[in-house]
């Protein structure tokens, strides 16, 4: 043994956010655009913001806007969740904690298994989640 | 013993690492490709086998 970090996820890497969205009950729903696209609000009416990855309003929920993630020129994603969802939808800072653990379980398994680990994967019942690397 | 890295993951965007069975800095170089394609670490902690000398494959012994 020798020691510990903690470490703060970042969303950055496209695939694993794409991979993190499928893991929250998104998948094969999440579009991928290399220029940011419009998001629409619930009404159909194009919103002032743009994303490159997006979800549309009708599979974030009842009433709903478009949900998206728009790259920035530093490589990090900023979120776009309209104050509705966030507050009658669930998309709110607990759904971002829950998806950045889903980026960051993704992303290091990935990471790990490149480096010829064995990865093991046990969620916990106060919902963490703990990977063993092994090799 | 053998060496293993345990990531717990929170539902807060957190992850906590520890590397367990590695001598000296080997732990720390090897979880960096972790902190790298992870996030930006926010804090360190170090044990007390982060202080005792490393083995190495040749048998020779470097001091930290």
């Amino acid at each position: 043994m020798s020691h510990y970090s903690e470490v703060q996820i970042e969303l950055i890497d496209e695939g694993f956010l794409v991979a993190a969205l499928s893991r929250l009950g998104f998948k094969g729903k999440v579009e991928v655009h290399r220029e940011a696209q419009p998001l629409y609000g619930y009404q159909g009416d194009v919103r002032a913001q743009k994303a490159n990855v997006i979800i549309r309003r009708q599979h974030v929920g009842q009433a709903a806007n478009d949900l998206g993630f728009e790259r920035q020129p530093d490589g990090r994603y900023r979120v776009w969740v309209s104050d509705y969802d966030r507050k009658y939808n669930k998309y709110d800072d607990a759904w971002l904690g829950r998806l950045k653990q889903a980026y960051g379980v993704e992303k290091a398994k990935a990471e790990a298994k490149k480096r010829g680990y064995r990865v093991s994967e046990q969620k916990q019942e106060d919902g963490r989640i703990r990977l063993v690397l092994r090799r | 013993m053998s060496q293993e890295i345990v990531l717990e993951f929170w539902e807060d965007g957190q992850v906590n690492l520890e590397g367990k069975g590695f001598k000296g800095q080997a732990c720390f170089k090897e979880m960096q490709f972790l902190k790298d394609a992870l996030g930006v670490e926010t804090s360190f902690t170090k044990k007390q086998e982060f202080y005792q000398a490393e083995v190495k494959r040749d048998g020779k012994v470097e001091a930290r």
